[in-house]
């Protein structure tokens, strides 16, 4: 819940009111920030008028405005599948029509909806910084910098020929999820969103793949991957490891 | 801030606070129907609007943020209290039931209908994705949409909305749409928040952070100094009245082992001190000033720590009998800490509460031994069912005021009656002195049945003087609400070659939690509406309920049966698979049919000696027929899906009961107003359910009268009379029988009355259509109109009323058959429900399309049940996941691809125009069903509540 609500005009006025306020939040669709169970912040700045909900194509790279919503964009004929795939696993129509691309990003959910995704796209992100200095920078980098919250996303960037296959594992489809995975074979880029662990790149799988490997493999060296899973009310430790192993077999199986 | 918008096309200029919600702002605006069911996770869809033409949550929306848009409310769909067509659909297609999500369901499926005129099932799908429904189910809603396309195209419905019955009568087993449909689908006031005035007090409850401990000391000193702080209840002066919360026949088989506040907590989340303050903000901020020391104590969790030696007792209180005292109890007494309060039984319940046991039951027919002796096969299974919630959109809610010197309540509840008598012992005041108002109940499912909100707000209005609004919470509702009773059923079967059962033994360990509230009956239950689905000599079961400190259970839709059911028919699927007969055979073999003596009663009846009863009307074998013909039982089933997926399918029968013979009591009044309309006042409490409807149908199928003039007003304490409520499926055959016999005995009156005005002879009158009486002998007519003003014109003999009492103790058991076939991915252990079946012999459906959506809602739980839902506790009691995310409710993508409900034609003897019940039986038969299905698809048997992904895995032993 949030204490003030700041309404932004221009993006150079959003950064400067965050610049000032550490505890400042910028404030998009609103399902993450006004959601139950969210963290109390002192002020938002609401970015929702900032004309950043466009989607078009710089050169040969497809731009999305970071205030695009999942709804916009799986309706835009410019939008490939692969991402649509992905924005889909938000399951409520109601929640898609509100939330937004740059705002899930920002949220680094652990089970997130399109973070995975969007790395398997090998996405970019064009930011502005708090002393308004804009540059892009690789989403990957993004989710990897803990204090990335600073930055204004602007637009997210991405190859709409870059070819991904997603899975999103979860008991009911607006469950959380235990695992969300995407793979692209070509550059080689795997991650997953783990619960209770949060993104992981799943570097033994991209290796893997750069390698050609696949079906026993890529189920072995999936289910190896180094990082920390552990058991939550989802699912256990072992059945997200199993997991992991399996989604990389078959994702990169179906990409082939 | 100021903001300016539209609202329903007006121009609105409003004030609001940075963190004030959309939601907030709609509502104190008078647009209440904007609802909230899940604190603003963005999940259940009760707040849905549009802005600027797209739905969206207002909850999740900042006021703030809407400054120059358009918003459009549900409310403003309609106007002048005219239904739309999508309003009107949504009535005819039976999906307007508890409804408290109908109006944002009406905007959505309005707003689809503009973009797109004849939407396809995955477009409506799409539109339904964020709405919560866990009344009807989801399917009648693509009904609904195709008869408003067919309405808005052609100008009249050209679909059958759902088959009739008795084509002998007019209105009962015909489609009429639901009395209340129009105040419910448009969002006028009918809840218990819409009731409520400016000014009243809110309490809120400080909550035990410990499953076990005493209260050592409550200091309030802090607290009270908070500025609009009214009163502050706590143990220490509360009224030392012991009761139990379940709204059941009285002298109730529960223990009364609780007051308002304990010196002792049982739970997370139990009561330590309610705070009555003039704003939510004061409550909150005096819970938090309230100082309390705890001496923590040991908790139990399940069954198995309940009844191990040693384990602390969770009621280790005195027991006190009303009636029945056992020998020795001075001596059981003898010890007890006074901290842990009194247990006081009504009558024995065979419980040991020293040791944990709440109550106990044991009964048998035949020779079990003997009967497993003759057996080629005995298979001896344990299974466990979780703890689940109801989730009733509305949370519980109440709304106590003084009026006129009494204590005045608005309550969502499906017991006025037993609320009535609860709330005045726990005020300590005699029944007249209370009035209980049953508002439109926004979903109960047997949660309702409890008294789990009413006694405390009653209570600090009625000594404090002031009106006080009580509402839990959604995470409320998971801790400190009642929940399915956890269970572990262990079945022993045994059988022949051919698949005759010799013998059946069944041993419930059930897990009642704090209190014990339903903690006899529920268990039994398991028992009772399972075992005389066989036609087996030899039988025998064992019911013992435990105490412990999960959070509280209670009544939920089906009661014991779901658990005893899934029990039995997976262990008979299993040997039937052992002994290598078909299961569907083996069924058939074992099923009663009319007329077969079910001694099996004799020892499960509630309390009591049950009643011996040969099996009624009964349409188990073609219910089983009928699916196994539906869903192609015994042809191997295409699989499209690929090598991944397994196919199979399974089954299960089932029975419940309609109400509780020689229990239960309903009354009903039936009067003629001064211009021969009619006015029913029926003691019965309409859920949601179509009840008021059963009431009206019946009443104008015996008078004669159109439906119009017909208007029950029910579930008020003042204005109708006595009914036990709505629970054990009792409202159709109970109240409606009560109301069919007021309309009976009013026909009567009106016989008699017109034959002294019209000078014929009342042998030689008849009521006729529409609304007159008419003489066979002479032709001669006279309108009720016209009769009932000469009886009120002071020379008459005044106003014609009838009452209707109905008690019996005659079974009118509804039975069926549900079928399902499941694909499970055998890598990933998904489970996809592709087809699901639920055939029902339900009587006389007196509401056909109200029946069919009950079906379709109740199995939708059981299968939430059955897949998805479980409440998890971690190591120190806490609920970890009292959320609807984290619980994980099926919403429309958890739909069966392929889903049916049949409705059989079966006439009973002792149902109004042949009625039984509908909805309770229908959750009874997922969980078996597509248990057998995984285990015919994957050979996997699960015998633990969810069937998840991960279980089949194990199973299939991937990891």
């Amino acid at each position: 819940m949030i204490q003030k609500l700041t309404i932004a005009q221009s993006i150079a006025q959003a950064v400067n009111w965050k610049a000032h306020c550490a505890d400042c939040i910028y404030l998009s669709g609103g399902t993450e920030v006004n959601r139950l169970g969210s963290e109390d912040h002192q002020e938002g700045i609401s970015i929702g008028r900032l004309n950043m909900d466009e989607i078009r194509m710089e050169g040969s790279m497809l731009a999305i405005g970071a205030t695009v919503t999942f709804t916009e964009a799986l309706e835009s004929d410019l939008v490939p599948m692969g991402l649509k795939q992905a924005l889909r696993h938000m399951d409520s129509m109601t929640k898609r029509n509100m939330a937004t691309i740059g705002g899930n990003i920002a949220a680094k959910r652990d089970d997130s909806y399109i973070i995975p995704a969007l790395v398997a796209m090998d996405a970019k992100l064009s930011v502005m910084d708090l002393d308004r200095s804009q540059s892009q920078m690789s989403l990957w980098d993004y989710v990897s910098d803990p204090y990335s919250s600073r930055l204004l996303i602007i637009d997210i960037l991405l190859d709409p020929k870059a070819r991904i296959a997603s899975r999103r594992i979860s008991r009911t489809a607006q469950s959380h999820a235990s695992i969300t995975m995407s793979i692209s074979l070509d550059p080689a880029l795997a991650c997953a969103a783990i619960k209770g662990t949060g993104i992981v790149r799943l570097e033994g799988v991209e290796k893997a793949i750069a390698k050609g490997l696949g079906g026993k493999d890529l189920e072995r060296i999936g289910s190896e991957e180094p990082c920390q899973v552990v058991d939550d009310i989802h699912a256990s430790a072992a059945y997200k490891r199993y997991l992991l192993g399996i989604l990389a077999a078959d994702l990169a199986g179906g990409l082939r | 801030m100021i903001i300016n918008c539209t609202i329903n096309s007006k121009p609105r200029s409003f004030e609001v606070e940075a963190q004030q919600t959309l939601r907030s702002m709609l509502v104190l605006d008078g647009h209440f129907c904007v609802r909230d069911s899940d604190d603003c996770e963005g999940f259940a869809g009760s707040d849905t609007v549009l802005i600027d033409g797209v739905p969206v949550y207002a909850n999740l929306v900042l006021a703030g943020e809407v400054d120059g848009c358009e918003i459009v409310t549900p409310d403003g769909l309609s106007d002048k209290r005219q239904l739309t067509i999508v309003q009107q659909a949504m009535i005819d297609a039976g999906i307007v039931q508890s409804a408290y999500n109908s109006p944002a369901a009406a905007l959505l499926l309005t707003w689809l209908l503009n973009r797109v005129s004849n939407p396809t099932r995955e477009q409506i799908k799409e539109a339904l994705s964020g709405i919560f429904i866990r009344d009807a189910g989801y399917e009648n809603y693509y009904l609904a949409v195709k008869l408003a396309v067919e309405k808005i195209a052609t100008g009249h419905y050209q679909t059958q909305i759902a088959p009739a019955f008795r084509d002998e009568l007019r209105y009962v087993g015909k489609t009429m749409g639901k009395v209340d449909g129009p105040q419910l689908v448009m969002g006028e006031r009918a809840f218990v928040e819409d009731r409520l005035q400016e000014g009243c007090c809110t309490l809120k409850m400080l909550r035990s952070p410990y499953a076990s401990a005493y209260i050592r000391s409550i200091d309030t000193t802090e607290a009270e100094k908070v500025e609009g702080v009214v009163k502050i209840i706590t143990a220490f002066n509360c009224p030392d009245v012991y009761y139990m919360s379940a709204g059941q026949g009285n002298p109730e088989p529960s223990p009364h082992d609780r007051r308002l506040f304990n010196y002792k907590v049982r739970h997370v989340g139990d009561r330590v001190a309610g705070v009555v303050a003039e704003t939510a903000e004061a409550a909150d901020e005096a819970i938090r000033l309230i100082k309390v020391e705890y001496e923590v104590l040991k908790p139990v969790f399940t069954v198995e720590e309940a009844m191990a030696p040693g384990a602390p007792a969770v009621q280790g209180g005195k027991a006190v009998y009303l009636s029945g005292q056992p020998e020795g109890l001075d001596k059981y007494n003898e010890g007890s800490d006074p901290r842990e309060g009194q247990i006081v039984y009504p009558f024995p319940l065979h419980s040991d509460s020293k040791h944990n046991v709440a109550s106990s039951a044991h009964g048998a027919i035949g020779d079990v031994k003997k009967g497993f002796e003759e057996a080629d096969m005995v298979i001896e299974r344990t299974y466990q069912t979780s703890q689940v919630q109801c989730t009733p959109l509305e949370t519980h809610i109440c709304y106590s005021v003084i009026d006129n010197g009494r204590l005045t309540l608005h309550a969502s509840t499906q017991v006025p009656w037993h609320l009535r008598r609860i709330v005045a012992n726990v005020c300590q005041i005699p029944e007249n002195k209370v009035h209980v108002i049953k508002e439109r109940v926004g979903g109960g499912y047997g949660s309702k049945q409890d008294i789990l909100v009413e006694d405390a707000c009653a209570y600090a209005t009625w000594i404090t003087g002031r009106p006080v609004l009580y509402h839990n919470t959604r995470a409320e509702e998971f801790f400190a609400n009642s929940t399915r009773h956890p269970m572990r059923v262990t079945v022993k079967m045994g059988a022949r070659k051919d698949g005759r059962i010799t013998a059946i033994q069944m041993d419930v360990r059930a897990n009642t939690g704090p209190y014990g509230n339903h903690c006899l009956t529920v268990p039994m239950n398991a028992c009772s509406k399972t075992l005389p689905l066989f036609k087996v000599d030899n039988m025998k079961f064992d019911v013992t309920t435990y105490y412990t400190n999960i959070p509280p259970t209670g009544a939920y839709q089906g009661y014991g049966a779901p658990k005893g059911s899934y029990g039995l028919m997976m262990c008979m699927a299993e040997l039937a698979s052992k002994l290598g007969v078909d299961y569907l055979d083996m069924a058939l073999k074992n099923c009663v049919t009319e007329g077969y003596m079910l001694e099996i009663l004799k020892g499960l009846g509630e309390g009591r000696e049950g009643n011996v009863v040969p099996v009624g009307s009964c349409g188990l074998k073609e219910a089983i027929l009928k699916g196994a013909q539906m869903i192609e039982w015994g042809k191997a089933p295409v699989n499209a899906l690929g090598p991944d997926w397994k196919i199979g399918k399974g089954f299960a029968m089932i029975q419940q009961g309609s109400g509780l013979p020689g229990l239960d009591h309903s009354t009903a009044l039936a009067k003629m107003a001064t211009d021969g309309t009619i006015i029913v006042q029926s003691g019965g409490a309409d859920i949601g359910t179509g009840l008021d409807t059963i009431s009206v149908k019946v009443t104008s199928e015996v008078l004669c009268i159109d439906p119009e003039f017909v208007t029950v007003i029910s579930g008020d304490t003042d204005s109708a009379p006595f009914d036990t409520g709505a629970y054990a499926s009792s409202g159709t055959f109970f109240s409606g029988n009560a109301s069919l016999i007021a309309a009976q005995n009013l026909k009567e009156k009106i016989l008699a009355e017109a034959a002294l005005q019209m000078e014929e002879d009342k042998d030689d009158l008849l009521l006729e259509y529409p609304g007159q009486v008419v003489s066979s002998r002479t032709g001669k007519t006279l309108l009720y109109k016209d009769l009932i003003h000469t009886a009120c014109s002071g020379t008459g003999r005044g106003q014609l009323i009838a009452q209707g009492s109905f008690a019996t103790k005659a079974s009118a058991v509804p039975y069926g058959a549900h079928f399902a076939q499941v694909a499970v991915n055998v890598r990933t252990g998904e489970i996809r429900l592709q087809k699901f079946y639920a055939i029902q012999d339900a009587g006389t459906p007196i509401n056909p399309e109200l029946a069919l959506c009950q079906m379709y809602g109740a199995a939708l739980k059981s299968i939430g049940h059955s897949l998805y839902e479980s409440m998890i506790l971690d190591e120190k009691g806490v609920c970890i996941n009292a959320s609807f995310t984290d619980y994980g409710v099926p919403m429309i993508a958890e739909m069966p691809e392929d889903f049916k409900a049949v409705l059989l034609d079966v006439n009973d003897a002792y149902g109004p125009f042949g009625a039984k019940s509908i909805s309770e039986i229908a959750t009874n038969g997922a969980a078996p069903a597509i248990g057998v299905a995984i285990a015919n698809a994957t050979g996997v048997w699960i015998k633990t509540w969810p069937f998840t992904a991960e279980k089949v895995l194990r199973g299939m032993g991937r990891f």
